[in-house]
């Protein structure tokens, strides 16, 4: 599975946070789903977003990497900041 | 006698059409009730809302029909200015002699009306409603009628003439130069001022304004009128007799 993010409304950051306009709603990014933006401008692969995830930013204590970047890829297509393709 | 009533507001222009067999009253009570909104004819802002119908066949509607037209024309004014004016849901008057104007920021039903009613005394009055600006922050008055919740009826609301209610006009050039989230706690025993967090203040503005998404780098334009107004203050009252003094001090003094 792949993904690749969407054009938003908007994107601002100040201060160390960022706040993301999408679908007319506002949304606060963490610092994971920041990265996670950045790394989506072409399609990648789950996986292959996963390894360069844990190297930004490194490993979550409770869970493995790809269960936790499954779940932020998850909030973000929710919010539709990423979409996901099957090729 | 036309039946057709020209608006302005927002820096745009809207004709209220009324119809119906008791139009001739409604187009009366529209006159008197947007007295701050009247355009004389060929004097109509250079953009243009579409038109808004406004049927009134039984007298005794009015009052619902009014409140009905006061709606209608705030969204028909809101959509002409899409994508132009950066729009929060928000009360505002004026320092008539500087023109620094106080935006207070607050959903429907929290105070908004009973505040602009007793700033408008003192202060020039903006509007009760919805606050448009340009990208330099100024201020496009929309001085509609005051939406005054009935005691005995609170379903319904009368529309009244900002000049029926003795509010002062605004000066010709307000900018807006001071941000306040109202927060009204009916148990609160005095009002408490806090400063928003800069982000906080995006997302509190951001929930409160309309069509910010048709706005080019929505965000950043948010955040430029934030750097030119803010700090935003939050303010938790129970009265807002409470907040005269921190008002009057916002606004740059008394008037």
């Amino acid at each position: 599975m792949k993904v690749q993010r969407r054009p938003v409304d908007d994107l601002l950051t100040r201060d160390g946070e960022t706040a993301v306009l999408a679908q007319g709603k506002a949304l606060r990014l963490s610092a994971v789903a920041v990265a996670i933006y950045d790394l989506t401008e072409h399609e990648i692969e789950v996986e292959s977003l996963a390894e360069a995830l844990e190297s930004q930013v490194g490993a979550p204590a409770d869970r493995s990497t790809l269960e936790a970047t499954e779940a932020a890829v998850a909030m973000m297509v929710r919010h539709g900041i990423l979409r996901r393709s099957s090729r | 006698m036309s039946d057709v009533l020209t608006l302005h507001g927002l820096g745009c222009s809207v004709e209220v059409r009324c119809s119906g067999d008791a139009a001739a009253p409604l187009l009366e009570a529209l006159r008197a009730a947007w007295s701050r909104c009247l355009v004389a004819d060929g004097r109509g802002e250079p953009r243009a809302a579409n038109p808004v119908e406004a049927r009134l066949d039984d007298e005794g509607d009015l009052a619902h029909r009014l409140m009905a037209t006061t709606q209608t024309v705030t969204r028909a004014l809101i959509a002409a200015q899409a994508g132009h004016l950066l729009m929060v849901h928000a009360g505002a008057v004026s320092h008539p002699l500087t023109g620094v104007s106080l935006v207070y920021v607050a959903p429907g039903g929290t105070g908004k009306t009973t505040l602009s009613r007793r700033l408008g005394q003192s202060y020039g009055y903006l509007t009760d409603e919805t606050v448009g600006m340009d990208v330099d922050g100024r201020i496009l008055p929309y001085p509609k009628p005051l939406s005054v919740r009935r005691l005995e009826q609170p379903g319904v609301k009368d529309e009244l003439s900002p000049d029926a209610l003795g509010l002062l006009a605004a000066p010709p050039a307000p900018v807006a130069s001071r941000v306040v989230l109202l927060a009204r706690e009916p148990a609160a025993t005095a009002a408490d001022v806090e400063e928003v967090p800069f982000m906080d203040a995006v997302f509190a503005l951001t929930e409160q304004s309309s069509s910010l998404a048709a706005l080019p780098r929505p965000l950043h334009r948010m955040a430029d009128f934030i750097d030119a107004a803010g700090p935003v203050l939050r303010l938790r009252y129970a009265e807002a007799a409470d907040l005269d003094g921190t008002l009057t001090a916002l606004l740059g003094g008394a008037a």
